[in-house]
């Protein structure tokens, strides 16, 4: 008797994982065009070196509280990087992050030397004052330069 | 030997069970819609979300609703509302989209002529009277008093076709030719002399090289000629219609989606942008750096451009590049430029960039 209990728990389970594979193995209802909206995952930040980060730096929330400061600066600071810049220098990009900080990016097939980048940063530092922040908050990164995406076309 | 007959017994009743639960699951799981029950349920679904902005007349006999569809060529009442409908073309010209609200005309199940108003026109109920009036009108003259007649609210048909087929009116998010390359067409705008246009990517040729859509393999592609390049703080194009091209102010999202750009704005006022690309389709990231960034294709730097987080590939450039805002509108701020090399990173134009590159042209918005 106890055996035909046992088979009777076995087919239960057989007919409940049939059911559960069934309800797996069907096809989604939403359009193939659903699925194209996906939002990336973000990329990981290669941060080579940075200056100023710390909460405790009082510079650092001068930009933050003054999002029109950091562009003053960056169009003030932007002849002391220009000798850097690619190709003639190892910085591919100028500008700023959304938290704040200034951005130096550094082309990734460059080797990161730390004495160009400690100069950088002098001239940075320099330029801060005289906007009467210490310590500038800045991070350098390493990024690839910008690849443009158009493809040569079959239907000519 | 008795165990062998209790064996054999379980084996029958063992496979008697699944051969139950094989039959019981499919019937179990069939999806109901396509039982003829739930197909007249469906119709009659979409029968009560309706919008009917006027009826008029009457029909005649409740035998003519839901009529057998292979009967509809040959039934006496049909084939005079058909001939209603073909004779009043005329009448109705003046009010046929785009000049007017009328998007369709045809009959119904039910033994009504419908006509399909433009459901983004204001509603004029004095236009409705007037359009059956003429249809009116046409019945007399066939010998149809007071003919049935509902004016209905619908959208614009929109075709079910690919980024890469060729699409009027023009829009934002599919495939662009120049010079034996492709990418994406960015979005329709004007100049300052009022003519319309679309903006592109500047790399793909110089200015007086034809831009088609899609590509000169399809019969009436070109659409212009590049007329100015902007790279100082953009990487964009801005092409200037030829004669009896047609645009709207609208993105290709999917084959069944062209979502209306309702406003622009210089710069991304939100942290999350989309992107829509001919090669990636619809993308989404954040914006993480705003830079002066070197520019391989013209050996230069390009002031204040954003990098974001958003995938994009081959075929892209150009692809516009927009927020969507809680309260429901989409909003063009920028053009896709590029990716940064191996990190992920996707770089596109601000609209006030390419506005200032392009002598100041202003998105079309709608």
């Amino acid at each position: 008797m106890n055996r035909y209990v046992i088979i009777g728990i076995v087919i239960l389970g057989i007919i409940v994982c049939l059911f559960a594979i069934v309800t797996i193995t069907e096809k989604p209802n939403g359009s193939p065009e659903m699925t194209e909206n996906k939002s990336s995952p973000f990329p990981e930040e290669r941060v080579i070196a940075s200056f100023g980060l710390g909460q405790e730096n009082p510079g650092r929330a001068v930009f933050l509280d003054n999002p029109t400061l950091i562009d003053t600066f960056l169009n003030a600071s932007e002849a002391d990087i220009s000798p850097y810049y690619y190709p003639k220098g190892p910085v591919i990009g100028y500008g700023k992050d959304m938290k704040g900080s200034i951005v130096v990016m550094m082309d990734e097939d460059s080797v990161v030397n730390q004495t160009v980048i400690q100069e950088i940063y002098a001239h940075i530092s320099a330029r801060g004052k005289t906007f009467h922040i210490d310590s500038v908050p800045c991070k350098f990164i390493s990024i690839g330069i910008a690849h443009i995406d158009i493809v040569k076309d079959t239907m000519s | 030997m008795k165990t062998t007959m209790q064996l054999r017994k379980l084996s029958v009743v063992l496979l008697a069970l699944l051969l139950a639960a094989m039959v019981i699951i499919p019937i179990a799981s069939a999806n109901e819609e396509y039982s003829a029950d739930s197909a007249i349920k469906n119709a009659e679904a979409a029968y009560q979300k309706e919008i009917v902005l006027a009826s008029f007349g009457q029909v005649p006999t409740v035998d003519n609703a839901f009529v057998n569809l292979k009967k509809i060529d040959s039934d006496p009442w049909y084939s005079a509302l058909r001939k209603v409908n073909t004779e009043s073309e005329k009448d109705l010209k003046q009010y046929y989209y785009p000049d007017g609200p009328i998007i369709g005309q045809g009959t119904d199940m039910k033994g009504s002529l419908v006509v399909m108003i433009n459901k983004d026109w204001v509603v004029d109920q004095s236009v409705l009277k007037d359009i059956y009036r003429r249809i009116s009108e046409q019945g007399r003259k066939n010998g149809v008093e007071n003919i049935p007649c509902r004016l209905i609210s619908m959208g614009l048909m929109e075709t079910e076709a690919a980024r890469t087929d060729k699409i009027r009116p023009v829009l934002g998010g599919v495939k662009v030719h120049s010079n034996g390359d492709y990418s994406t067409l960015g979005f329709v705008a004007t100049d300052s002399s009022g003519n319309r246009g679309v903006v592109t990517t500047g790399h793909m040729g110089a200015v007086g090289l034809s831009l088609y859509q899609p590509d000169p393999a399809a019969s009436g592609a070109f659409i212009g000629t590049i007329t100015t390049r902007g790279n100082t703080y953009s990487d964009s194009a801005w092409t200037r219609f030829a004669s009896g091209v047609t645009s709207v102010p609208k993105v290709y999202e999917s084959a069944s989606t062209y979502t209306t750009f309702r406003y622009w704005d210089d710069f991304p006022s939100t942290t999350t942008v989309y992107m829509s690309g001919v090669s990636s389709g619809v993308r989404s990231g954040s914006t993480v750096y705003i830079a002066n960034v070197w520019n391989d294709y013209y050996q230069k730097y390009i002031y204040n451009q954003y990098y974001a987080t958003y995938s994009s590939s081959g075929g892209d450039s150009g692809a516009p590049v927009y927020e969507k805002w809680s309260t429901g509108e989409t909003v063009v701020v920028g053009i896709h430029m590029g990716r940064s090399n191996g990190t992920g990173y996707s770089i596109f134009s601000p609209v006030q960039g390419i506005r200032r590159d392009l002598n100041w042209i202003t998105p079309l918005t709608g």
